[in-house]
């Protein structure tokens, strides 16, 4: 792929951000992904899903062409309504994150015994949200119940009901989660709250677990968190100025994810988001906005689609998380992102 | 089990045997495949490669007979192979290995050869971190994680997989050494520093605090460092971590070392360099405990002699963060003015 040759020259004019491209680009990402992406993608639709609409629900209204669709909506409600999977005698349910398991003659292969992935359950009632979708068919009790099964005593949260790693990121899904479902019984709040602060470093930051190396990501993760379970203020006043400090100096000529890393497109979402959540001082969009040059210089102008940097190829993780990012900075034309949930304000009722 | 000659770990070598569809292998010819069913008008619709479409029917067959046999296991790793990501293919693989009694030793040595072509994968060490439990034997953990961060020594898989093995099974000797080469190599490996201080956190504290010689080992250690490169954010952090976390009783003193220290890299360096950040954001800390913990001699001159750091780094040194430091500079005045009348 010829992609280094489709970036502007650093001694070019500035670049503008090309809207009518990344919206074709996040366009084609929910319709077919290329064969060779098929092992990197299958077990992870979902994302891409979300990653691909909550993109398009950035870009200015006259560039969604999936916002004033109706036929276009409910074709989305309905291919993310076959990842939901119910355990009918536990009483859980949640998503999967491809279709995997489903099949024509037997439905989902054993859906009553797992409950999908807490990742991708929060992905699609993310875009469940942004596609004003009632949750109609599903079973909110059940989905708390889902979150539920996963908290672990130490309070962090596992991926699925089959086991798997815990970490930081799903203690936010977890939160989100019960957000979206307006059912916060699944989760124990003082006990993640616990799990979060043990899992801020030494530096500052928050790690994916206890001591481990703070990070941009799941600082976000962390924050958002305690922003959604409205308990930002057990951050005691040492460690919110640890936690701003470390922050803010994430900022080079973009956000890095770590102290002596490169900068990276998907830290102006993590690390931006970080600070909009923090609010340490005033106009944090023009803080954030120092970073525009370097995730414009990462723009694929051909093709369309952002990279991490500006000599790699554009995916649909860091399109997303770079527009979210600008969106933060308030950039001309960009609908606003909640910072808390990852997605576009919605405009008819607050959120 | 000869399950690795059998199956795609050989496939991919140089051997290269030509690849047979299941719906074609007489071995298989018992089992009905199941096809996927994506809904009549699916999003993100993947071009499968006929391949991946023939391993996954069958996939989805034995996943919903349940069969127990070896010839499952084997394709269990062609479909991992083809989507190292997918957990249930390798939480269905799992549950076979338990059912089949099989060999885990081989089984750990599949999931190196997977780890060193996937070392960003959540699953392939998860898969590991299972087996390592099932065998409650750590006793390759140590060796392996090295030879992956030599890869990538920021890798942060790895550094989680060594933390929890070296937490659940107590591995600490020697780590100390080991985090030293990393750093010798690269003093700016932040991983490395997080890694120093997971050790000495374990290792050399009473619940988290340090004190006496390990104190001053961890302060002169770091302060070398700094002295090498005068910009390297993880040292300067890994030295307000040390203080952040000094039993009482040594806290005033470390607060006056740090302090002396600081001063003396003050003088020397130039200060309107953006490496001195780091080092007039540190003095301004150190102004700050002094004032909080009221052991400033001169409260007003302290406070002036922080906010004018705070000036400084948002004028000359540090003008990005313009806006932080104009609000620390602001903040400090809210807290310690009434102190320093
Ligand atoms: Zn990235």
């Amino acid at each position: 792929m010829a992609h280094s040759t489709a970036h502007t020259p650093p001694d070019a004019a500035p670049v503008s951000l090309c809207v009518r491209r990344h919206a074709k680009y996040l366009l084609r990402a929910l319709q077919v992904i290329p064969q060779i992406h098929e092992s990197s993608v299958d077990a992870n639709r979902m994302n891409v899903c979300f990653f691909g609409l909550s993109g398009l629900f950035v870009l200015p209204d006259e560039f969604n062409p999936v916002r004033e669709q109706p036929g276009e909506r409910a074709r989305l409600v309905q291919w993310i309504k076959t990842l939901y999977v119910a355990d009918t005698q536990a009483g859980w349910a949640g998503f999967h994150g491809g279709n995997t398991l489903r099949t024509a003659e037997q439905g989902v292969l054993h859906a009553g015994e797992h409950a999908g992935h807490v990742a991708m359950t929060y992905t699609a009632l993310a875009c469940l949200r942004l596609l004003d979708d009632p949750l109609t068919g599903l079973d909110r009790v059940a989905l708390a119940r889902g979150v539920a099964a996963l908290q672990l005593p130490d309070g962090s949260f596992l991926s699925s009901a089959q086991g798997g790693e815990s970490d930081m990121r799903f203690t936010y899904c977890a939160t989100a989660i019960s957000h979206f479902i307006q059912d916060w019984t699944g989760v124990d709040r003082d006990r993640a709250v616990h799990f979060i602060l043990q899992s801020i470093s030494y530096e500052g930051g928050i790690g994916q677990g206890p001591h481990l190396e703070a990070h941009g990501g799941s600082t976000y993760c962390g924050l958002a968190a305690l922003q959604l379970m409205d308990r930002l203020d057990a951050l005691g006043s040492v460690q919110r100025r640890k936690m701003i400090r470390w922050c803010v100096n994430r900022l080079n000529e973009g956000f890095n994810g770590r102290p002596n890393k490169l900068d990276d497109t998907c830290y102006t979402f993590w690390l931006g988001g970080a600070l909009t959540i923090l609010d340490p001082f005033p106009d944090i969009p023009n803080f954030i906005r120092q970073v525009t040059p370097f995730v414009l210089e990462t723009q694929d102008v051909i093709t369309g689609g952002l990279s991490k940097s500006s000599d790699g190829s554009a995916d649909i993780l860091h399109t997303y998380l770079g527009l979210a990012g600008l969106s933060l900075a308030e950039f001309p034309g960009l609908n606003k992102v909640t910072p808390t949930l990852n997605i576009a304000q919605n405009r008819d009722h607050t959120s | 089990m000869s399950e690795t000659s059998s199956s795609c770990a050989s496939d991919s070598a140089d051997s290269n045997p030509p690849w047979v569809f299941y719906r074609d292998r007489p071995d298989w010819a018992d089992v009905q495949p199941l096809p996927q069913d994506d809904g009549p008008d699916p999003v993100v619709r993947i071009a499968y490669s006929d391949k991946f479409r023939d391993v996954y029917d069958y996939f989805r067959a034995i996943y919903a007979s349940k069969e127990v046999s070896q010839r499952a296991l084997s394709l269990t790793m062609d479909a991992v192979e083809l989507n190292p990501a997918n957990y249930t293919a390798w939480h269905h693989r799992r549950f076979l290995l338990k059912e089949l009694n099989a060999d885990l030793n081989q089984e750990m040595d599949y999931i190196r050869f997977v780890i060193n072509g996937n070392p960003k994968n959540y699953q392939v060490w998860q898969h590991r971190r299972v087996l390592v439990e099932w065998l409650k034997d750590p006793s390759k953990e140590m060796r392996f994680t090295e030879i992956i961060l030599s890869i990538d020594p920021k890798n942060y898989h790895v550094w989680q997989h060594r933390q929890w093995a070296m937490a659940a099974f107590n591995l600490f000797e020697g780590e100390l050494e080991f985090v030293e080469r990393l750093l010798e190599e690269d003093i700016r490996n932040n991983s490395a520093w997080n890694q120093r201080f997971f050790v000495i956190t374990h290792t050399d504290s009473h619940n988290g605090q340090f004190s006496g010689d390990v104190l001053n080992r961890e302060l002169t250690f770091t302060m070398n460092a700094i002295r090498k490169v005068l910009g390297n954010e993880s040292a300067w952090n890994y030295l307000r971590g040390l203080i952040d976390n000094t039993a009482e009783s040594e806290l005033t003193e470390v607060r006056k070392k740090c302090s002396l220290f600081c001063h003396e890299l003050f003088e020397h360096c130039d200060r309107k360099s953006n490496s001195s950040s780091n080092l007039l954001g540190a003095m301004v800390d150190l102004y700050c405990d002094q004032l909080e913990a009221s052991e400033s001699g001169s409260p007003k001159e302290d406070l002036a002699k922080a906010q004018e750091l705070c000036r400084i780094l948002a004028k000359e040194v540090d003008p990005i963060r313009k806006q932080y430091w104009e609000f620390m500079s602001r903040d400090l005045l809210v807290r310690f003015e009434s102190q320093s009348q």
